[in-house]
């Protein structure tokens, strides 16, 4: 099963809950971070494991001089504005560039190939059954979306060589793959929640957090995805629960759980401790949420 | 006229309520609010909207299923995984495209025609502060860089008009796309952040960004009193980094019931935390002004 943990607004324990169901979930667990413009789950682990860091690049176009005749063709097809001609010379704007390769297959003269660009990192770390696999995009890098890809398609490799089913595919195994998923509601989380079994949606009962969990609910709605809801600091905010419940009903999304506004876990978070082991009483309502999500994915059907 | 950018990294640090705070105090300003993803700082300010304009992020791809012969060169073509094969005819995901244009160009029967995605809108709008540029990106939409831009430039457009002193800009968590558009170009960048191992890794983050673009900083602690220690921690790096230090925001149930009921904290409250938001936007307009130093 894979679940991509997506809120809208950021900062209302993203990070938290997918660590929480990481702690809870049976067998082999694989933790994707694809936050990727500020990766925190490694945050939350301290046993020292040992980590693989590679590095992530993509392709850009470079042109050879000596073939271009600075028609412009490129240029003109570049839909981002990477290409220009300059005294029928071309220049390229890595950063503008998104790797669709059209430009090399305009060019009249063959005077374009492709070169790697180093965008970010990928960091692969082991700590006991939970595998955990960040994308850290290199600030001032623009292109999320390839990174989550990358991030993802390691995901699926590593789920494949615990022996268990092709993770993000709909298919049951005994992997759990949980995917953090960056806040917003654009290319970067539609990345990251592509393919995903179910969806779970972390909200604030506040105004931010319930006008931001409308927008990441029509894009799981949009994608295909069943979610649910998780209430996090429930206590802090509106006195009650209408306008949530009014936004679920709206969606069909189902409240799975709520986890109580305590001191006490906003003071381990802050130290770079997770939520289990702040406070182990939560452990049953995580078991459940993993639950409950199971059914959502409909899992049941094939277990 | 000059312009401050609010960032954190992180999300959920206090942004928008630090912006809104501002905004209740300062004077001459127009306010853009450039968290185009997930906006939120209308809701604190309550624009009475002026004008709405449609914001175009490119084109997306659509395949004629009966022109299309299923020779599959539009999907081995595309680097997005954006084009899957249906009953021998290609069938483009709008969401997952990118509007490149590569399967048009590939495809040898023309069968791929691409039109402008209508991905959001723009606001020119008033409030009770002030003057306010604010945007709502669709679900699923791309190019939040672009929509970033034209707020921005709407905004100075704003200020240029009703002579406005400052913008004050409302920024993007992350440290890509978004903030790098909204932060290009201003004269100052005030990091909002908290005391947590999360808002501190992030935080330096932005600060490298802020750094990259040669643009001076200020840092104003968040919710301090979660983690006294670290807040410490974190005044020490401003200084290492010569990032001017504005202060702190203990962590305040009055804070949560302010933004919960839309309430602008320093016109409710007289305050410790009132006279730090008033201090904090003296003190950003002598160092964005340039008579700050750290």
């Amino acid at each position: 099963m894979t679940i991509v943990v997506a809120s809208g607004k950021g900062g209302t324990g993203k990070t938290t809950v997918a660590l929480g169901l990481a702690h809870a979930a049976p067998g082999e667990v694989i933790l994707l971070d694809c936050d990727v413009e500020a990766p925190n789950a490694h945050l939350f682990f301290h046993d020292g494991n040992v980590r693989r860091t590679e590095r992530y690049a993509v392709p850009v176009p470079r042109v050879d001089g000596s073939l271009c005749t600075g028609c412009g063709a490129c240029a003109r097809f570049c839909a981002y504005g990477a290409l220009a001609v300059v005294n029928r010379r071309v220049i390229v704007i890595d950063e503008l560039c998104h790797s669709c390769g059209g430009c090399r297959i305009v060019c009249p003269e063959g005077a374009i190939t492709e070169a790697m660009r180093e965008i970010g990192t990928v960091v692969t770390e082991r700590h006991g059954p939970l595998t955990l696999i960040t994308g850290d995009l290199d600030v001032g890098q623009t292109l999320a979306p390839p990174l989550i890809r990358e991030v993802k398609a390691r995901g699926r490799a590593s789920a494949a060589t615990a022996g268990v089913a092709e993770a993000g595919r709909g298919v049951a195994g005994p992997a759990t793959v949980i995917i953090d998923a960056p806040p917003g509601a654009t290319c970067p989380v539609v990345e990251s929640a592509r393919g995903a079994d179910v969806g779970l949606l972390v909200t604030e009962n506040t105004p931010f957090g319930i006008h931001d969990l409308e927008l990441a609910a029509t894009l799981l709605a949009d994608l295909g995805v069943p979610a649910g809801v998780v209430i996090n600091r429930a206590g802090i905010g509106f006195s009650d629960e209408s306008r949530i419940r009014a936004v679920c009903g709206r969606h069909g999304l189902p409240i799975l759980l709520r986890i109580p506004y305590s001191a006490q876990v906003a003071v381990a978070y802050a130290r770079g401790t997770d939520i289990l082991s702040a406070d182990i009483s939560l452990r049953r309502g995580f078991e459940e949420l993993l639950e409950q999500l199971r059914r959502l994915a409909g899992d049941g059907v094939c277990a | 006229m000059k312009q401050i950018v609010v960032l954190s990294g992180k999300g959920g640090t206090g942004k928008t309520f630090v912006t809104s705070s501002l905004a209740a105090i300062a004077e001459n300003t127009v306010f853009a609010d450039c968290d185009v993803d997930a906006a939120n700082l209308h809701l604190m300010l309550s624009p009475h909207v002026r004008e709405e304009h449609r914001f175009v992020a490119g084109v997306v791809a659509r395949v004629d299923g009966d022109t299309c012969t299923g020779c599959g060169a539009c999907v081995s073509n595309c680097r997005f995984e954006a084009i899957t094969m249906r009953n021998g005819v290609a069938v483009v995901d709008p969401i997952a495209c990118e509007g490149c244009g590569v399967c048009a160009l590939v495809c040898p029967e023309a069968a791929v025609t691409l039109t402008e995605e209508e991905a959001g809108a723009w606001y020119r709008s008033d409030t009770r502060c002030g003057p306010l540029v604010h945007a709502s990106l669709n679900p699923g939409a791309e190019n939040s860089g672009k929509l970033v831009e034209q707020v921005r430039r709407a905004a100075l457009e704003e200020a240029r008009v009703s002579g406005a002193d400052w913008v004050l800009i409302d920024g993007p968590p992350g440290t890509g796309c978004a903030p790098k558009s909204a932060i290009t170009g201003t004269d100052l960048v005030l990091l909002v952040t908290e005391p947590t191992a999360s808002g501190a890794h992030d935080v330096e983050r932005v600060a490298r960004l802020a750094r990259f673009f040669s643009i001076p900083m200020a840092m104003l602690v968040n919710k301090s009193t979660l983690d006294p220690e670290r807040t410490e921690e974190l005044r020490a790096f401003a200084q290492e980094r010569g990032i001017a230090w504005l202060g702190t925001l203990p962590f305040d149930r009055k804070v949560a019931d302010a933004v919960t009921n839309l309430r602008l904290y320093p016109r409710e409250h007289d305050d410790d935390i009132s006279r730090m938001l008033r201090t904090s936007w003296a003190r950003l307009r002598e160092i964005a002004a340039g008579n700050g130093g750290t």
